[in-house]
């Protein structure tokens, strides 16, 4: 059997002999990241079976899991993994003709490395091993949201390296309190202990590491960076942080609020907080005439419905919750890659510069327009599924607080409809631009539209057959929920 | 000893705050090198030589110069926030 | 209305802090299983410093614990370094509009001289720490650290030698690919990555530790080479 170790070290080694290949053959580095994700795909694919009987513990160095680091490769990781991989490879295939300025090389050094950090996050099992993966998602997601380097990208990229640094500190200072509580770093182990501890020591740690990963999650007071910096990178790499980037940092919250401490009792507050953070994005989004900074406002609203979900700590609520992480992530690929042409095209980011396209570059305005519709949450694609499931599971929470929140929440979703029916009424029912480019008229080649059709058929198939993810996401809220078994398993007994 | 040890803490703070508050960049650089030098004695008092060790060479060391590099490329001197 | 927004969400915060401690109690299902493991909880330095040295044969035990115990973390560490190198360098290659404002001033003969004399004399001391690591205090990143001051000298002093970025790269990528090509192969002879698969040595003689020295070398040269680019790439002479 494979080890879920190799999916951080094959691409990790890949990524350090990309520079190489570029020196040895120009154009050898643009194939690399497309190379180690179809590898991670495969993997982490072959290995779900197995985790949804047990999870996988991993150990490193040979020592047994408290001594040495360790990898947990549940169902939740590995569904995350997956997840990961998939996009990934779509969007590596994406940027082999896409970048074509600046130093490509290292774009796509970076572009593995980003991958590499979002799947260590949600694999390893020790938290300072957690934060090292952070940070080798974050730091590269600031060197690739100021690729273009133009004066507007390096400044979002520097506002996110800021904000970033500060959260990566804050968790930092987080991990040092827990380690000076328990000793210990393994989450098992942690976890195992944590009732040993006051709570207000307990506390002050849980709220350094929320703020710390929660600017990455980009929940609601910690996002201000998010639409500067989702909207100034390569659209490629947008697909990225919106689609896993923030997903990751979603789960490093989630792991240690669940996990490690079991604090069931701040997430009421939590939920407070998602609902915030969806009617505030969907309403900036309503607002926005840049296509990049409403999909990225929208990206917020999104993520305050994940929160939402997974504040419910219902078994039903959680798996809601990572179900429109799927729904989410597979149609916000897709718009920032089928946009990522259309703005290339246009040579315009307006929305309005997009009217008309729909007769222009057929193709790919009807995978936006499946993707829009599917985030919007209308029924055969995979955003009703999933949306319909958080529905679903506020209902049975039969908690009026949670009732409440989710008349709030299903307002932002009429919100949401209101902005991407504008659109995608602007592509079919209004008239092209005047001085529209006789370039618009071309699709985009190959290496894009086939990232973009998979990714709409991926939604349309999952819209229609929910089942097929259905029984790995009720065992990845179960890993999520159900403490005491995840420390059973790391620690053994 | 104790006395040696306060001292040290001391500077350091005074020279975190200074760093805060220089307006000419090139001093607060000098003065965040500064922290890190008294960082790392305290490491070394603390005995670990090995984080002692890094914390001179990198902290010290490479960053200040990296850091004057940046501002050789940008500006010395840090602009009054009312004229922006 | 800006103050009105930050009053609310200090309300906000307020409130939520409130929350968590109007009900704080945490791992509420851990307790019947706390009990039975605080016994035996370990304390993580003692076990470290007891059995270090008989299991990797490691005389500095920090070695043993950043190369071996936790030496996943040490991967991903440098992973981090290695990307700062790459992102400086992706950020300062788009914006080549503005050369650096470097006035080619040649050195005067001693310092040309001075800095020509350290510079081997500090790529020595850079090495004997990293090849030592195992020995002494010190290790991969602090020698990585004192090689890399050896560039900057030469930047600094003998500005006309320029530092070539080609041979920063083929380092940085080789002794990259050497250690996670010598962790794969712990994994592939033990079925554990980063597994100390060679011999131990007699204690506290250079050849001794197993992998921890060749990881600790790798690490160094690769520490050395992006930290060394990274002032390639600020002192403005790489392509």
């Amino acid at each position: 059997m494979v080890s879920p170790i190799l999916l951080i070290a094959v691409p990790l080694g890949l990524a350090f002999i990309t520079p190489l290949l570029g020196l040895a053959r120009k154009g050898a580095p643009r194939y690399v990241p497309a190379v180690a994700m179809l590898f991670n795909l495969l993997v982490s694919v072959s290995l779900l079976p197995d985790a949804l009987r047990a999870p996988i513990v991993v150990r490193t160095a040979g020592w047994a899991p408290p001594f040495s680091i360790h990898l947990v490769a549940g169902p939740l990781g590995l569904l995350l993994s997956s997840l990961i991989a998939l996009i990934g490879l779509l969007v590596a295939v994406y940027g082999m003709d896409y970048i074509r300025e600046g130093a490509t090389t290292r774009y796509h050094v970076l572009s593995i490395l980003i991958l590499v950090g979002a799947t260590g996050v949600v694999l390893t099992g020790d938290v300072f091993n957690l934060f090292v993966f952070f940070e080798i998602l974050c730091i590269s997601s600031y060197a690739l949201v100021a690729y273009w380097g133009d004066s507007a990208s390096v400044e979002a990229g520097a506002k996110y390296l800021i904000q970033g640094a500060i959260g990566s500190s804050f968790v930092l200072i987080g991990i040092g309190l827990l380690y000076g509580a328990f000793g210990a770093l393994s989450m098992a182990d942690i976890a195992a202990n944590v009732s040993s501890v006051s709570s207000f020591r307990l506390f002050v740690s849980l709220a350094f590491l929320i703020t710390g990963f929660g600017v990455e999650a980009a929940v609601f007071p910690l996002n201000a960076w998010l639409p500067d910096a989702h909207s100034s990178a390569p659209s490629s790499i947008s697909a990225i942080l919106s689609g896993i980037a923030i997903k990751a940092g979603i789960y490093a919250v989630a792991r240690v609020v669940y996990t490690i401490y079991g604090a069931q009792s701040i997430l009421p507050f939590v939920a407070l907080l998602s609902v915030a953070t969806l009617l505030i994005g969907e309403m900036c989004a309503f607002s926005q005439n840049d296509i990049k900074r409403l999909l990225a406002y929208s990206s917020i609203g999104q993520m305050g419905l994940i929160v939402f979900g997974l504040a419910m700590a219902s078994a039903t609520g959680v798996s809601a919750a990572l179900f429109v992480v799927i729904s989410h992530a597979l149609a916000k690929a897709l718009l920032f890659l089928a946009s990522g042409y259309m703005i290339l095209r246009t040579g315009s980011r307006e929305v309005s510069s997009l009217n008309g396209m729909g007769t222009r570059m057929p193709l790919t305005s009807l995978c936006f327009t499946v993707g829009a519709f599917s985030l919007v949450g209308l029924p055969p694609f995979v955003g009703f599924a999933s949306k319909f499931m958080i529905v679903r599971a506020a209902l049975e929470t039969a908690d009026t607080f949670f009732v409440v929140l989710l008349a709030i929440a299903l307002i932002g979703t009429v919100i949401e409809g209101a902005y991407f029916l504008r659109i995608v009424q602007g592509l079919y029912f209004k008239p092209a631009p005047q001085q529209a480019r006789e370039e618009t008229r071309k699709e985009p080649p190959l290496s894009a539209l086939v990232p973009v059709g998979v990714l709409a058929a991926l939604i349309v198939a999952v819209g229609l057959y929910p089942g097929l993810v259905e029984r790995a996401l009720g065992a990845a809220a179960n890993d999520l929920l159900d403490r005491d078994s995840y420390v059973q398993n790391v620690m053994g007994d | 000893m104790i006395i040696f040890q306060t001292f040290v803490v001391l500077v350091m703070i005074v020279a975190a705050v200074a760093a805060a508050r220089f307006g000419d960049l090139l001093n607060a650089v000098i003065a965040c090198a500064l922290v890190s030098l008294m960082a790392s004695i305290i490491f070394y008092f603390l005995q670990a030589p090995d984080v002692a060790m890094a914390e001179a060479s990198i902290g010290a060391g490479l960053t200040t110069a990296i850091f004057i590099f940046a501002i050789n490329r940008t500006v010395r001197y840090e602009r009054n926030e009312k004229t922006d | 209305m800006r103050r009105l927004i930050s009053l609310s969400l200090l309300l906000i915060v307020a409130l939520g802090i409130s929350l968590c401690f109007s009900g704080a109690y945490f791992g509420a299902e851990g307790a019947n299983r706390a009990g039975k493991l605080a016994q035996d909880r370990v304390n993580f330095g003692q076990r470290y410093n007891s059995r270090g040295l008989e299991e990797n044969g490691a005389g500095n035990i920090v070695a043993s614990v950043v190369v071996n115990y936790r030496g996943f973390d040490t991967l991903g560490e440098v992973t981090v370094l290695f990307i700062a190198a790459v992102g400086l360098a992706v950020v300062l290659s788009t914006r080549r509009e503005k050369p650096a404002r470097v006035r080619a001033e040649p050195a005067s003969l001693v310092v040309f001289t001075g800095c020509r004399f350290l510079f081997p004399l500090i790529l020595l001391l850079g090495s004997y720490i990293f090849i030592h690591g195992h020995l002494t205090p010190g290790g991969g990143f602090q020698g990585g650290a004192v090689v890399a001051s050896g560039f900057l000298l030469v930047y600094l002093g003998c500005r006309g030698k320029g530092l070539r970025s080609a041979g920063f790269t083929v380092t940085e990528s080789l002794s990259g690919l050497a250690f996670v090509v010598l962790a794969l192969v712990g994994l592939a002879v033990g079925g554990s990555l980063l597994l100390n698969f060679l011999p131990k040595g007699s204690a506290l003689t250079l050849f001794s530790g197993g992998v921890i020295p060749i990881i600790y070398v790798a690490i160094g040269l690769k520490v050395g080479s992006e930290l060394g680019s990274i002032i390639a790439n600020l002192s403005g002479e790489a392509p």
